[in-house]
């Protein structure tokens, strides 16, 4: 009998603007909105009380103070971040070695069969008490049979909350869920889908496979079991010889460019950057990719 | 409003599972620190440096100790409203 996977999903609330208003109280219950350092720069982040009043992620700080007059604009430090980052994922730790961070505040880990913590409530409840008394900003955390339903469930009751989503739920709680909702289906598969008439989890996990795989290969396959909120993928613990599989830098321009020997100058400084990792890497790139932003 | 200041500080602190400043000293005035409300560390080349976030109650600083140089730095000051 195979035992049933416990997986949890860890997330940390409105991140960076939380560590910001951990270090000034005078930010702490205020709408504050975390941006870079240049001149024309956009929200990273923002406290919750800076999204009730509309400000959203990448927001440039003009949209933002237009649409919330009393947001305080905090520049932000990685380095503190960054911090907090290691001082979370040192928790987790503790519950298990299995532990796949996906970026700097949000990780997963899998608890199966460790009973040493008690129940997954527990697991989950020691995780955010931990957190929030040795860091003192607060987490949320979801916790399902897989990695795909742990996510959703993080995001289900945030701030500082606890999800759970038991194998017998499972059916309940995606049948009507919009497909967006699921990690890994984005604008553009969710315009596809509805093409085709599949607006919801369930309509997408009873859709046939036959037709999901003609439209979108093998990935039709994935989309398919997605849609049955079924996902086998395992918890993988990154280790240092893990291979960099990419490597990339970006800036956002003080002001508008037209000027093509401006533009190469820029390209040449972040070319410059990248090959400097790759080297120290000892890496080769045979593919490159240019995303550029303009209004 | 945050100020850069950049300058070194007479630090007085308790050593216990790392430095904890109690007290500062800048341009002859005292400042008792009342909340060490961050703590984090980053790198300057090969030294380890140590960051507090405090107040004193009426305004926001924020010190560094250089665990190599054994120097405290006072990085910048944010006046708290009252």
């Amino acid at each position: 009998m195979t035992t049933e996977r416990i997986i949890m999903h860890v997330d940390m609330d409105a991140f960076f603007a939380s560590v910001e208003q951990k270090c000034d109280p005078t930010l702490r219950g205020k709408a504050i909105a975390v941006i870079g350092s240049d001149k024309r720069t956009v929200v990273t982040t923002s406290s919750y009380e800076a999204r009730a009043r509309g400000v959203r992620t990448g927001m440039n700080k003009y949209e933002a103070k237009r649409v919330c007059p009393e947001l305080i604009l905090v520049v932000g430090d990685n380095k503190k971040y960054m911090h907090a980052s290691t001082k979370v994922f040192e928790i987790l730790k503790r519950t298990t070695p299995l532990v796949e961070p996906c970026s700097i505040d949000e990780g997963f880990i899998d608890v199966t069969g460790q009973h040493s913590m008690g129940s997954k409530r527990d697991i989950a409840d020691y995780i955010r008490g931990a957190v929030e008394d040795e860091i003192g900003i607060t987490c949320s955390v979801g916790v399902a049979p897989n990695k795909l339903l742990a996510k959703l469930a993080s995001g289900m009751q945030k701030p500082n909350g606890v999800t759970i989503i038991e194998s017998s739920d499972i059916k309940d709680v995606i049948e009507s869920l919009p497909v967006k909702k699921l990690c890994g289906i984005g604008s553009r598969m969710e315009t596809h889908l509805k093409a085709m008439g599949v607006r919801t989890c369930g309509e997408l996990g009873n859709f046939p496979v036959s037709a999901l795989r003609r439209r979108f290969g093998i990935t039709g396959e994935r989309l398919s079991l997605m849609g049955q909120g079924i996902d086998v993928l395992p918890v993988v613990p990154i280790s240092k010889d893990d291979a960099v599989k990419s490597i990339g830098h970006s800036r956002t321009l003080p002001k508008d460019v037209r000027d093509p020997e401006a533009i190469r100058r820029y390209l040449l400084k972040l070319t410059e950057m990248v090959c400097r990792r790759a080297r120290r890497y000892e890496l080769m790139g045979s593919t490159i990719a240019v995303t550029i932003r303009y209004d | 409003m945050t100020t850069t200041i950049g300058e070194s500080i007479k630090v007085m602190a308790v050593f216990d599972k790392g430095p904890r400043p109690v007290k500062f000293k800048w341009k002859g005035k005292s400042y008792p620190v009342r909340e060490i409300t961050y703590t984090w560390s980053s790198r300057s080349g090969t030294d380890k440096l140590l960051h507090f976030s405090l107040t004193d109650g009426a305004s926001l600083f924020e010190i560094t100790y250089n665990q190599s140089s054994m120097l405290w730095l006072l990085q910048s000051i944010a006046d708290c409203p009252s």
